[in-house]
C-alpha cells in the first residue's frame, strides 16, 4: 500500500491514538480565516475587553458612558448648527454619511493596500497551504469589523441624538432604531467594498512616488497651492463691498452663503443613486419644502435597493481583487533600493560642523516620506495665519479685537512652531541603538549638536519668514498696530528658538534612546509629549504676561517680552553648553 | 506624542481664536462710518425662513440714544439680516423708523405679527397686532416714542421718535411670529419713507 504524508506530517494510513484530537485541530479553511481575522485586530485594541470581569464591568460602563457622552454631545452641536438657520436634514445628515463614507474609504485604502500588498507577512502566507481568496476575505472582514466599530460608536450616536432632538420626522423609536441600525451596518461594508477596488491604484500611484522624491514634493506643494487658493476663494465669496467702498465680512453673507451651499449640496446629495435611497430610509415620512423634497417608499424597497447596490459593488471588489490582487501580491518582491556609490561627500567637507549639518540635511531629505511631511510641516504655520488673518483682515475690529489679534497671531504661531519641535526634542534619542558608534566620531560634541539643532533652527525660521510675508501682504492690523508683523516675527523668532534650547536639554539629560533604537515610535518618547506641553505651556505663558504688562500700549509689552526673551535665551543657552559638558560623556555609554 | 492629537490642539486653537476674535473684538459696521454721520439710513434686510423656524420670539432690537446695530439678539433661528449703509444720525427728535413687511396683508396677518415696544427701566410697553381691522392703530410711550400701522399701507409699521432720548432712557423693539407660516419673505427696517406716502 501506498503510504503518503499530509501536510502535518502524519502518514495517511498510519492510525496514531491521538488522531481523533488531530483531526478536531486540523485547520480547515474556516478556522484558517477566523485566525487571520484575529491577526488582524490590532486596531481594535481600545475596545478589547481584557482582563478579570471587574474590569470588562469597569470597560463596558465606560463604553456605555462613552456612548452616552457622544449623544449628549451630537445633541449640543445639532442644536448649535440649527441656530445658523438651516435644519440638519438638509445638508448636515447627508454630509455626515458622506463624510464618513470618505473617511472610512480613506482609511480603508491605506489600510487595506498596506495589508493586502505591503505587508511582510503576505510572502509567507501566500507559501502555507491556505486558498488565497480566504487570506483576501479575512482581510477585508477584519477591516469591515473595525470599521463597523467605529460606525457604531459615531453614527449610532448621531443618528439616536438626531432622533432625540427632531423625532417627528422619523416616527416610532423602534423601527427608527432598526433603520439606523442597518444604515450602521451598510456603510462600513460599502465603504470597504469601494476602498477594496481602488486599494490597486492607491498601491500603485503610492509606489511610484515613493520611488521619486521629486514627484512627492511636487505633489506636495500642488496639495498646498490648492488648499491656499481653496481659502483665498472661500473668504473671498464671504466679503462684501459697502457703499463707501470698504471691505467686510458680513454675519448676512455668512448665513447667506451658508444657507446656499447646505441647499447645493443636499441636491447634489439627492441625486447620488445609493445615498438617495440610504438617507430617504432615516425618515419615516414623505415631506417637501421649498428647497427640500423626501421621497420616501416602504422600507423593504430601499433596504432591498442599498443591499443590492452594495453587493454589487461587493461583486465588482472581488472580481477585481481576483484578477489583479491574487497576481500582483504573488510579484510583490522586495527591492533593493538603487544606491550609487558617489563616494565619500564627508571627505570633500572640510569642518566637522559641516560634515555633521551635511548628515542632517540628507536624513532631511533621505525619502519621499520626511521629504513630503516636511514640505507640509513647512507650510502648516502660513497656511493657518493665512486663514485667520484673512477673515481677520475684513473684520470692522474694535479696539480690543485689534490687541485680541495681535496677541492670537502669537499664540497660534507659537504654539504650532513649538508642537513641531521633535527634531530638537529627540536630539539624542533619535540616534537609536546607534548612539555609541555616533560617539566614537572624531569631532567636537558641541559642533554635534549645534548642526543638529541647525536644521530645526533653519526650518523653523524658514516658517516665521513665509508667516511673516503672510501678514505683511494681509496686514490685518495696519491701522491699530503699525509694524505688528515685524515684533510678531521677532517674538516668535525669539521664543520658538528658547523652546528648541529647552526641548534639546531634555533630551540631552534624559535621552530616550534605546527605546527609540527598539520601537522605532517617536510618538511614544516622552520627550516629545513634554515638548509639546513645554510648548503649549510657553505659548500661553507669552500671551497672558504681554496682556499683563499691557493691553493698551502693544510696543511696550513687545518690547519687554522680547527683552525678556533674550535674556532667558542667553542664559539657556549658556545651561546647554554645559549639559552636553556634563551629560554627554555619559549617555549611551 | 501622536500627531493627530497636535493636529487636533492647533486645529481647536485655531477655530477658537476665530470665535473669540468674531466674538468679542467686532463692532457693527455703522459705528466704523459714524463720524461722517449726516441723515440716518439703516438697511435691514432678512430673507428669512419663516418654515424654518418655530414660531416664538426671534429677535430684540435696541433703541437707545443712538440705535445700537450690534446688539441684535438672534433667537430660535430667525434673525435680521444687517446690511448697513454708510450714513447715520444720532437717533433724536423727528426720526422714524419704518419696519416693513414684504408679506401680503393676508399671509401677514395669519403669520401674527406682533410688534411691540417696552421701555426697559419702567416696563411699560404697549404691542401692535398686524391686522388690517385693527382701530387703535396708534401707540405712545412715555411720550417719547409713537407707534403706528400704516392703515393705508399695512404692509408697514412707522416708529417715530417724538423726542430726543437721553442715554438712560432704553426701549427695546421685539418683534413676533405668533404662527408658522410655510414661504420665505422679507422683512426689513428702512429709515427713509416709503416711494408712495400717504
Amino acid at each position: 500500500m501506498k503510504k503518503t504524508i499530509d501536510f502535518y506530517g502524519n502518514l495517511e494510513n498510519f492510525k496514531s491514538p491521538s488522531k481523533k484530537i488531530k483531526d478536531k485541530n486540523k485547520l480547515n479553511q474556516f478556522n484558517i480565516f477566523w485566525l487571520l481575522v484575529k491577526t488582524e485586530f490590532s486596531d481594535l485594541s481600545f475596545i478589547k475587553f481584557r482582563g478579570n470581569i471587574i474590569s470588562k464591568i469597569v470597560k463596558s460602563f465606560l463604553l456605555f458612558a462613552f456612548f452616552a457622552a457622544a449623544i449628549f454631545l451630537f445633541r449640543f452641536l445639532l442644536s448649535i448648527y440649527a441656530t445658523l438657520g438651516v435644519k440638519p436634514y438638509y445638508a448636515l445628515i447627508p454630509l455626515i454619511i458622506i463624510v464618513y463614507t470618505i473617511f472610512t474609504i480613506s482609511q480603508g485604502l491605506a489600510s487595506l493596500s498596506t495589508t493586502l500588498y505591503m505587508n511582510p507577512k503576505n510572502d509567507i502566507l501566500f507559501s502555507f497551504p491556505i486558498k488565497n481568496y480566504t487570506i483576501y476575505l479575512a482581510k477585508i472582514f477584519a477591516r469591515y469589523i473595525i470599521e463597523l466599530m467605529r460606525s457604531a460608536l459615531f453614527i449610532l450616536p448621531f443618528f439616536i441624538a438626531l432622533y432625540l432632538n427632531y423625532q417627528i420626522f422619523f416616527g416610532d423609536f423602534g423601527l427608527y432604531f432598526l433603520r439606523i441600525t442597518y444604515i450602521t451596518f451598510l456603510l462600513p461594508a460599502y465603504s470597504i467594498f469601494i476602498a477594496t477596488i481602488f486599494a490597486t491604484v492607491y498601491f500603485t500611484l503610492k509606489s511610484l512616488l515613493k520611488k521619486s522624491r521629486i514627484a512627492t514634493s511636487l505633489l506636495a506643494i500642488l496639495i498646498i497651492v490648492g488648499l491656499f487658493i481653496l481659502v483665498y476663494f472661500t473668504v473671498s465669496s464671504l466679503i462684501t463691498e459697502i457703499p463707501n467702498g470698504k471691505k467686510f465680512i458680513l454675519f448676512s453673507t455668512f448665513e447667506k452663503k451658508w444657507f446656499e451651499y447646505n441647499v447645493a449640496f443636499s441636491k447634489l446629495f439627492n441625486n447620488t443613486f445609493f445615498f438617495r435611497y440610504l438617507y430617504y430610509m432615516i425618515f419615516e415620512v414623505k415631506f417637501e419644502d421649498v428647497n427640500f423634497t423626501i421621497i420616501r417608499h416602504n422600507a423593504m424597497l430601499h433596504v432591498l435597493i442599498t443591499l443590492a447596490y452594495t453587493l454589487i459593488i461587493g461583486l465588482i471588489a472581488t472580481i477585481i481583487s481576483y484578477f489583479i490582487y491574487f497576481k500582483l501580491a504573488n510579484l510583490i518582491k522586495m527591492s533593493n533600493s538603487n544606491k550609487e556609490n558617489k563616494g565619500n561627500v564627508f571627505a570633500k567637507l572640510d569642518g566637522s560642523y559641516k560634515v555633521f549639518l551635511f548628515k542632517e540635511f540628507k536624513l532631511l531629505f533621505r525619502n519621499s516620506k520626511t521629504l513630503s511631511s516636511y514640505i507640509y510641516y513647512i507650510f502648516l504655520l502660513p497656511l493657518i495665519s493665512f486663514t485667520l488673518n484673512m477673515v481677520f483682515a475684513n473684520l470692522n475690529l474694535t479696539f480690543m479685537g485689534a490687541r485680541l489679534i495681535y496677541f492670537l497671531n502669537i499664540f497660534i504661531g507659537l504654539l504650532i512652531l513649538t508642537t513641531s519641535n521633535t527634531l530638537a526634542a529627540t536630539i539624542i534619542t533619535r540616534e537609536g541603538l546607534e548612539l555609541p558608534l555616533l560617539k566614537t566620531v572624531p569631532g567636537n560634541t558641541y559642533k554635534l549638536i549645534t548642526a543638529k539643532l541647525s536644521i530645526n533652527v533653519f526650518l523653523n525660521c524658514l516658517i516665521v519668514l513665509l508667516n511673516m510675508v503672510v501678514l505683511i501682504v494681509l496686514n490685518p492690523l495696519k491701522e491699530q498696530v503699525p509694524h505688528a508683523s515685524f515684533y510678531i516675527t521677532i517674538i516668535l523668532l525669539i521664543y520658538n528658538l528658547l523652546h528648541i534650547i529647552m526641548a534639546a536639554g531634555n533630551d540631552i539629560t534624559k535621552p530616550e534612546h534605546i527605546k527609540f533604537g527598539e520601537t522605532k515610535d517617536i510618538a511614544s518618547i516622552k520627550n516629545v509629549s513634554n515638548s509639546v506641553v513645554m510648548g503649549i505651556v510657553m505659548s500661553l505663558f507669552v500671551v497672558v504676561l504681554m496682556a499683563m504688562v499691557s493691553i493698551e500700549r502693544i510696543r511696550y509689552s513687545s518690547g519687554l517680552i522680547i527683552v525678556l526673551g533674550l535674556l532667558v535665551l542667553g542664559f539657556s543657552i549658556y545651561r546647554l553648553y554645559q549639559k552636553i559638558r556634563v551629560y554627554y560623556v555619559e549617555i549611551g555609554g | 506624542m501622536n500627531k493627530r492629537l497636535i493636529m487636533f490642539i492647533i486645529l481647536f486653537f485655531s477655530i477658537a481664536s476665530l470665535v473669540i476674535v468674531i466674538s468679542y473684538g467686532t463692532k457693527g459696521i455703522d459705528d466704523a462710518n459714524q463720524e461722517n454721520a449726516k441723515s440716518m439710513t439703516i438697511y435691514r434686510h432678512k430673507n428669512i425662513l419663516v418654515n424654518n423656524i418655530d414660531p416664538k420670539d426671534f429677535t430684540i432690537y435696541k433703541l437707545k440714544e443712538n440705535i445700537n446695530y450690534e446688539i441684535v439678539k438672534v433667537e430660535k433661528n430667525l434673525l435680521f439680516y444687517t446690511e448697513v449703509n454708510n450714513k447715520i444720525v444720532p437717533f433724536k427728535k423727528g426720526s422714524i423708523i419704518y419696519l416693513y413687511y414684504l408679506l401680503d396683508p393676508i399671509e401677514a396677518i395669519n403669520a401674527g405679527i406682533k410688534v411691540e415696544i417696552k421701555n426697559v427701566n419702567t416696563d411699560a410697553k404697549k404691542q401692535i397686532y398686524y391686522d388690517e381691522n385693527n382701530e387703535n392703530n396708534t401707540f405712545f410711550i412715555d411720550g417719547n416714542i409713537k407707534f403706528k400701522i400704516n392703515k393705508h399701507k399695512v404692509y408697514y409699521i412707522e416708529i417715530e421718535i417724538l423726542n430726543d432720548l437721553s442715554p438712560d432712557d432704553e426701549y427695546l423693539l421685539s418683534i413676533t411670529l405668533e404662527n408658522q407660516i410655510d414661504v420665505n419673505h422679507d422683512i426689513f427696517i428702512d429709515c427713509n419713507p416709503p416711494e408712495t406716502t400717504d
